[in-house]
């Protein structure tokens, strides 16, 4: 029932009738403009040239029907332990391989957690050679379990060229 | 110097200002435009020559990338070794032609190179039927090694007698104590769930103890739990009256004050000698209000009155 078929039912009270600007003031949050999911949801161009991975292609209402998630925890099921702090670290976990593995990943970070092992997946770009990539692999390794006080393993997939994960272009 | 090339003199003609010059000018001079020569027929005169701003980028040298490894896989290969244990895909490693995704358009589904759907899911590659099989084997032999540890009789004491049915342990032995132990996706292994213990005994009673203080002595290995239960530690004896869990009333300030009170009542009024159920109901009613609050005593205080 929109608010101005509920004034002519009479269910709406005097009060709004008098106050005009209440009434706007009430309804604008249900407005089609606000109820707009835009997150995950990336704009087309004119000419059709924006690159999208799968990732982006599939905003986030496709998860767990065409995409999966990418942080694998037990710590959201019925009974599950320390799901705050989970979730804080692995932001923390995402922007450090963002930083430290800077311009080279090609890809969202995905993290699994078994037990207390955590697994960083991640797309990396064939941009540095092999011995730096060995060093800042086990730096990372080396500092994200010392800070999360518990086995890191990095499980790297090299790609040659970001232009190895373009799903479709909008 | 005298000697003035063919190709000086041109350069000259185009590039007035360099005319009057030292000798090694000179010779720079004519190297520069003997280079240009060769590339171009005309050259374009500059009034204002332009900066040489040619910015010597480092060019990324490419480092070589072997071809995937999957590609040179023989086919009898023994692939529980190629993949030993659970690990994110990686296409180089798995000879496979795989695809994960939804299809755009009328295209295949996306392949496995650079593919992160197939990084995300769980794999089964290290559970395959020969890689099982191989890992029974070893369990199987590691059986037999401890059968055969286990029968011999230098290790072992003689079996009690008369506990051989599980009926007959029950009543000599009747209390169980049940322990839970759960494991979570996490760094830690404390569980407040784990915390509980239930103590049995025989089919009479069921009741349980929650055990705070031995859990953080050990909360992964349930036999050391109860071996660790059974210990004093020496810093158990430093307890103090704050540390108490529980309020007794024997030996604190309130039996010294209530001692003090009788005593001062008895030189200075001279009365009767205070009764043991009072002193007994005094305690009680102490005691209650340290470990259960002030409101039980409340619910109480009326009926006892009634009573008296």
């Amino acid at each position: 029932m929109d608010i101005f078929s509920a004034l002519h039912k009479n269910v709406i009270p005097l009060l709004f009738l008098k106050n005009a600007h209440l009434r706007n003031s009430r309804t604008i949050h249900l407005s089609a403009v606000c109820s707009k999911s835009q997150s995950g949801r990336y704009k087309i161009t004119p000419k059709g040239d924006r690159p999208l991975t799968y990732e982006m292609a599939n905003p986030p209402h496709w998860i767990a029907h065409r995409k999966s998630w990418n942080s694998f925890n037990t710590t959201n099921l019925l009974g599950g332990l320390r799901s705050a702090e989970t979730a804080v670290e692995d932001l923390f976990i995402r922007k450090f391989m963002v930083g430290t593995w800077h311009n080279l990943i090609a890809n969202e970070v995905i993290i699994k957690r078994q037990h207390n092992i955590i697994r960083i997946a991640v797309l990396v770009r064939q941009a540095l050679n092999p011995r730096k990539m060995y060093f800042l692999l086990g730096y990372t390794e080396e500092l994200l379990s010392s800070w999360l006080q518990c086995p890191v393993t990095l499980e790297l997939q090299t790609i040659e060229d970001k232009n190895c994960t373009i799903y479709k272009y909008i | 110097m005298v000697i003035i090339r063919a190709s000086l003199g041109r350069s000259l003609f185009k590039n007035c200002k360099s005319a009057v010059s030292s000798s090694v000018q000179f010779r720079q001079a004519s190297q520069t435009a003997e280079q240009e020569d060769e590339t171009e027929e005309f050259r374009v005169l500059q009034l204002i020559p332009k900066k040489n701003v040619q910015t010597n980028r480092r060019k990324q040298r490419q480092m070589p990338v072997p071809p995937p490894r999957s590609e040179k896989m023989p086919v009898d290969q023994h692939w529980p070794s190629v993949w030993p244990g659970p690990r994110t895909f990686h296409p180089a490693s798995v000879p496979l032609p795989l695809h994960q995704g939804y299809p755009h358009k009328k295209n295949a589904p996306p392949g496995k190179v650079g593919n992160a759907e197939l990084m995300k899911i769980p794999n089964f590659l290290h559970l395959t039927p020969p890689a099982i099989k191989q890992q029974c084997e070893a369990l199987k032999i590691i059986n037999g090694v401890r059968e055969r540890l286990s029968n011999r009789t230098e290790f072992c004491t003689e079996w009690p007698k008369g506990l051989e049915t599980p009926e007959q342990q029950e009543a000599h032995f009747p209390i169980e104590v049940i322990t839970n132990t759960y494991c979570h996706s996490s760094p830690s292994i404390r569980d407040p769930l784990a915390r509980i213990v239930t103590l049995k005994v025989g089919y009479l009673f069921d009741f349980i103890t929650h055990l705070d203080i031995y859990m953080y002595k050990c909360c992964c290995c349930n036999t050391c739990f109860l071996l660790n239960l059974q210990k004093i530690e020496p810093w158990e004896k430093e307890k103090g009256l704050a540390d108490m869990e529980l309020f007794i009333w024997e030996g604190s300030a309130s039996e010294e004050n209530l001692g003090n009170f009788l005593q001062y009542r008895e030189k200075s009024c001279g009365g009767d000698k205070a009764k043991e159920e009072d002193t007994i109901k005094f305690k009680d009613a102490v005691t209650s209000i340290f470990n259960d609050g002030l409101y039980p005593i409340l619910d109480i205080l009326p009926r006892n009155i009634l009573i008296n």
